[in-house]
């Protein structure tokens, strides 16, 4: 049960966000364009939940915002579980000096205050990296460079619970037998590690992807995030604060949602880390 | 011991900060626009021969090695250089805004903590039951929820709609009531962010060491409930809590920056914020450095305490 609900709670979510150009279609509206003759509409049956501060139909930019953040958020824990494991399982089967190396570099990135560099990194001019004009001022490009800068930033975690798989893998009996018959080290690590590590994977990463979302919504909240036009939840708050003082109603969805979605993604992380590992609910360390 | 412990801790921590300043000069220099354009942007009458100039005296023409080195002397020297936003010396700034954040985050932190220990305790000793499922249940709701949006609730509805408390730091006003009502929102903002995780925590660390054997021996002595749970159980369980405080404490200053926004409490967070986002340079690097700074002091703090705390790791380490 503590599964199946948030699991169906986030396949309705995606199914219903990702079908916002039909719906807007079907309704016929276009939540792009702004109608100032219909701000702050209230909620009815033309607009389901009302529209904001440019008259545009809140419930599909919603849905849009919702596009934005899942994509953002699982491209992001995607690249991290990558980035993670490769690193993670290399330091922790091979130990020694590469194992010293790439822990101390995970270290630091953990000792770095995490919010302030993401804004440092989210400010940075993409011209001036060498990037094309043509693609640093298309309108897509905000997300992707968040999904990037995020999970440059989020790999830790995971990077240290393959590590202690990984070493704990490399002295089980297969591994040395493997080791004895001559396998290369690569295929080692690719078949015998890594198919041993997906388990305690999938739990990071589940629950990393709530800790994303976050990231990405307080991004996008101070204006750093995703860039308007283009919705994400984060950022209608943002809007939404700034009428807060006459229309409080527009801030409650977005921020709303993201609750909601996180705590999906939470509690499908905390009941799959207990199935896997009974174990886990006493253990603290 | 300890001095052999923390001499390497400390040097290596020296060489991080170093290497991070020229990493985040090399960054902060990628942001878009420099001091200068600023400039010609708040004075349409400057030319361009008084761009090129400033340009000069700022050193903004000298390539990138070079300035940073320039910046390190003086840095070494204490003069870490004028704030252009605010046209005062650095340290000038951030002084008052590091006493700001100290008092908002240390009151939150002493409010999360005298909630989350008797909360966890109990969640722990009624493991299983409805009490600790319910405990259970609002942290995770607690470390799912954006504490910005929890900021923003609160806002619209004691100060927008209610009207009892103001909705922005009043630290200026110079009346301690309206000093203590302006602190209300953003402490409670901050205590439910911080809430859950220390009782996920200490009810972890709770339910483990209410098992361990020698629990079970200060129970057959016939010791009592409450000094079983508070004398024996709860030191054991002390050290993960105490290092996730240690922990906390470093990333005290920075970590209230969403929170300090939303409320505008003019603490170091906001600065820095405003500092990245207006181009100021001295500002914004020595905020961030100064961050870091706490950070991996409490990250060396958290590593003693523990090893003075818990006795297993006390022994490991004279092994190794």
């Amino acid at each position: 049960m503590r599964r199946i609900i948030p699991l169906l709670f986030l396949i309705c979510l995606t199914l219903l966000c990702f079908s916002a150009g039909w719906i807007e279609q079907w309704r016929g509206i276009d939540s792009n364009i702004a109608d100032l003759s219909m701000r702050f509409q209230g909620p009815s049956w033309a607009h389901w939940l009302g529209t904001d501060e440019l008259g545009r139909d809140v419930f599909i930019r919603l849905m849009y915002g919702g596009q934005v953040s899942l994509t953002v958020a699982l491209l992001a824990a995607f690249a991290a579980a990558t980035i993670g494991t490769t690193i993670g399982m290399t330091a922790g089967y091979l130990g020694g000096k590469w194992d010293a190396l790439l822990m101390r570099l995970t270290d630091l990135l953990i000792s770095l205050p995490a919010l302030p560099l993401l804004i440092i990194l989210a400010a940075l001019d993409l011209e001036k990296l060498g990037v094309p004009a043509t693609v640093a001022q298309s309108g897509n490009i905000s997300l992707y460079k968040i999904a990037i800068l995020i999970s440059l930033l989020s790999w830790t975690t995971l990077a240290r619970l393959a590590r202690a798989r990984a070493m704990t893998l490399r002295g089980m009996d297969f591994v040395r037998a493997a080791r004895a018959l001559g396998v290369s080290h690569t295929r080692i690590l690719i078949r015998h590690i890594l198919p041993n590590l997906l388990n305690v994977v999938t739990v990071a990463v589940t629950l990393a992807v709530g800790h994303i979302i976050l990231m990405e919504s307080v991004l996008s909240f101070l204006g750093l995030g995703i860039q308007p036009p283009l919705p994400s939840w984060g950022n209608m708050l943002t809007n939404a604060e700034d009428v807060m003082w006459e229309h409080a109603r527009l801030m409650f969805y977005p921020g709303a949602l993201i609750f909601a979605t996180v705590l999906a993604f939470n509690f499908m992380g905390d009941s799959l880390q207990d199935k896997l590992d009974p174990k886990s609910k006493t253990e603290t360390r | 011991m300890t001095l052999r412990f923390l001499l390497p801790r400390l040097l290596q921590s020296l060489v991080t900060l170093l290497l991070l300043s020229f990493l985040v000069y090399i960054l902060i220099g990628l942001m878009p626009g420099d001091p200068v354009d600023l400039m010609i942007a708040g004075n349409p009458q400057m030319t361009a021969e008084d761009a090129a100039r400033l340009r000069e005296i700022y050193g903004l023409d000298q390539p990138l090695f070079s300035r940073y080195s320039h910046w390190l002397g003086a840095a070494l020297h204490g003069d870490l250089g004028y704030s252009r936003l605010y046209g005062l010396p650095v340290l000038e700034v951030l002084w008052p805004r590091l006493l700001n954040t100290g008092l908002l985050m240390g009151l939150s932190l002493l409010l999360t903590i005298s909630l989350a220990i008797p909360l966890g305790v109990y969640a722990a000793r009624k493991h299983g039951q409805w009490a600790d499922k319910t405990i259970s249940f609002f942290c995770l709701a607690g470390i799912s929820l954006p504490a910005f949006w929890l900021g923003l609730l609160l806002m619209a509805l004691f100060a927008v709609k209610l009207g009892w408390l103001p909705a922005g730091s009043l630290l200026d006003s110079g009346d301690i009531v309206l000093q203590i009502k302006s602190l209300i929102l953003p402490v409670v903002t901050l205590t439910a962010a911080g809430l859950a995780i220390y009782i996920r925590h200490l009810r972890s660390a709770m339910i483990d060491s209410l098992r361990a054997d020698h629990i079970r021996t200060a129970r057959a002595k016939g010791c009592s409930e409450t000094r079983i749970v508070w004398h024996h159980a709860f030191q054991a369980a002390l050290p993960p809590v105490v290092t996730l405080f240690m922990l906390d404490l470093g990333t005290l200053f920075g970590g209230a920056l969403t929170i300090e926004t939303v409320f505008a409490w003019p603490g170091m967070g906001k600065l820095l914020f405003d500092a990245i986002m207006s181009n100021d340079y001295n500002l914004a690097l020595t905020g961030f450095l100064l961050l870091t700074f706490f950070v991996l002091l409490a990250n060396m703090l958290a590593d003693l305490t523990y090893g003075l705390l818990d006795a297993r790791v006390r022994t490991e380490g004279r092994k190794a």
